[in-house]
């Protein structure tokens, strides 16, 4: 005789743990592991187990399309082909175009933040980019709309600057083919392995991506 | 044997539970700490454990023209505000790190590093240093501004138990009205051993 086969019709700890099994042992495999899934979900709920999965809804990208990054909202307001972009910026090898991106982007916080940040936050693919020869590479060189000056500095509360993102391009590039992608950032208020308190950690899925159109302009 | 075992899991995701609460909702690293407030208003001095610190001037500019003349002059994205500071270290030469600007709401505003201007200054025993903090704020937080400094960081607020030099800059409402509007240009200046003349300038003079 097993204990599967009799339930004793008696009170306590041993009885309860008897009818126990005796009830899981009549459930099929897939209702027993459909049971053991929700057990493991409400004992990682201490841990947040219960709370929300983040939405990853990856928008197509549109030309004037603010988006909310994190730190700032980011609107892309047109792409440009150009020669040149004096006083800002020239290219270095002749021949070679600039790809710009004018930005708007304004700080939403209630702090400083780096505008790099928003920067760091657009990749491209198939832009034909040209590294310049300076330790930026491919990275985009940043000027300020309103004063041609570089800027690459804070932006307080409040904030809203026009921002021209430039990158060197190989004039050959199909530009019906250059996509962008902007990516978002998750606000990490403790860091237990870097000490580094409330930071702006870049999350790996982006918001948007796609073809915006670019204008050509001589 | 289960009944141990079982109460012994419990007692563990209790405790891995206990653990995820304090490191997430309790302040255990003390960073919250706040510092020792020294105030004091425009032209008053704020007499700080290692420095004498006076806020002698604020003004307001739409453009600051840069220390180097090739560079192009820079543009405020709201209205540049230009805190003017002469302070004495007291015991030993010292570093404050990077004023700031707090608003009304509590805000804090950080000087800009396009500007030209200072955002550390050095501090000589019983030798006065002054020099010129530029900030690019929205124009409609002038009104109350506060000027902050201190020789830690003012990022990871590790002041606790440190002085810090907190300076009303007595922006009224009607003036921060009319500074909202200006249309000034200065020469950008950092930091001198000689007090500092900010000079006006016209907007044909910026960058040539």
């Amino acid at each position: 005789m097993t204990e599967r086969d009799v339930v004793l019709p008696t009170s306590g700890t041993g009885a309860r743990r008897g009818r126990v099994r005796g009830f899981v042992g009549q459930r099929s495999t897939p209702t027993k592991l459909g049971a053991l899934g929700a057990a493991l979900v409400l004992a990682t709920a201490p841990f947040g187990g219960l709370e929300s999965a983040p939405e990853n809804d990856v928008r197509p990208l549109a030309l004037g399309q603010r988006i909310d990054i994190g730190p700032f909202y980011l609107t892309i307001e047109n792409v440009s082909q150009v020669s040149d972009l004096e006083p800002a910026i020239s290219p270095e090898t002749e021949g070679t175009k600039l790809l710009v991106l004018k930005v708007e982007l304004t700080n939403h916080t209630d702090r400083a933040e780096f505008s790099r940040l928003a920067v760091e936050a657009i990749g491209g693919d198939h832009t034909g980019g040209v590294p310049w020869e300076n330790d930026e590479g491919l990275k985009p060189q940043v000027f300020n709309v309103d004063d041609a000056a570089r800027f690459d500095e804070y932006v307080n509360p409040g904030q809203t600057y026009t921002l021209a993102l430039a990158l060197q391009q190989d004039p050959e590039t199909d530009l019906d083919q250059v996509e962008f992608t902007v990516y978002g950032y998750f606000f990490q208020a403790v860091d237990p392995q870097t000490l580094d308190p409330d930071r702006w950690v870049l999350d790996d899925a982006p918001l948007a991506t796609g073809h915006v159109p670019v204008e050509v302009k001589e | 044997m289960r009944a141990p075992r079982a109460a012994s899991t419990l007692a563990i995701v209790a405790a891995l539970a206990v653990g995820h609460a304090v490191t997430n909702r309790l302040n255990v690293t003390g960073l919250e700490s706040p510092a020792f407030v020294r105030s004091a208003d425009l032209a008053q001095v704020a007499h700080l454990s290692y420095a004498d610190v006076e806020v002698t001037d604020v003004r307001p500019a739409q453009y600051l023209a840069p220390p180097v003349s090739d560079d192009l002059a820079v543009k405020a994205g709201g209205v540049w505000l230009l805190v003017s500071l002469t302070a004495t270290a007291t015991r030993e030469p010292t570093l404050l790190v990077d004023g700031r600007l707090v608003d009304e709401e509590g805000r804090v505003y950080r000087s800009s590093t396009r500007s030209g201007c200072a955002f550390v200054t050095h501090t000589y025993t019983g030798l006065p240093n002054h020099s010129v903090f530029c900030f690019d704020v929205p124009t409609d937080v002038l009104a109350g501004l506060h000027f902050v400094i201190a020789r830690g960081d003012l990022d990871n607020a590790r002041l606790a138990g440190d002085d810090l030099a907190e300076v009303d800059l007595g922006i009224s409402r009607s003036e921060a009205a009319s500074w909202a509007r200006t249309t000034k240009a200065y020469n950008a200046e950092s930091e001198d051993l000689a007090p500092i003349e900010l000079q006006e300038i016209t907007l044909n003079q910026v960058g040539s």
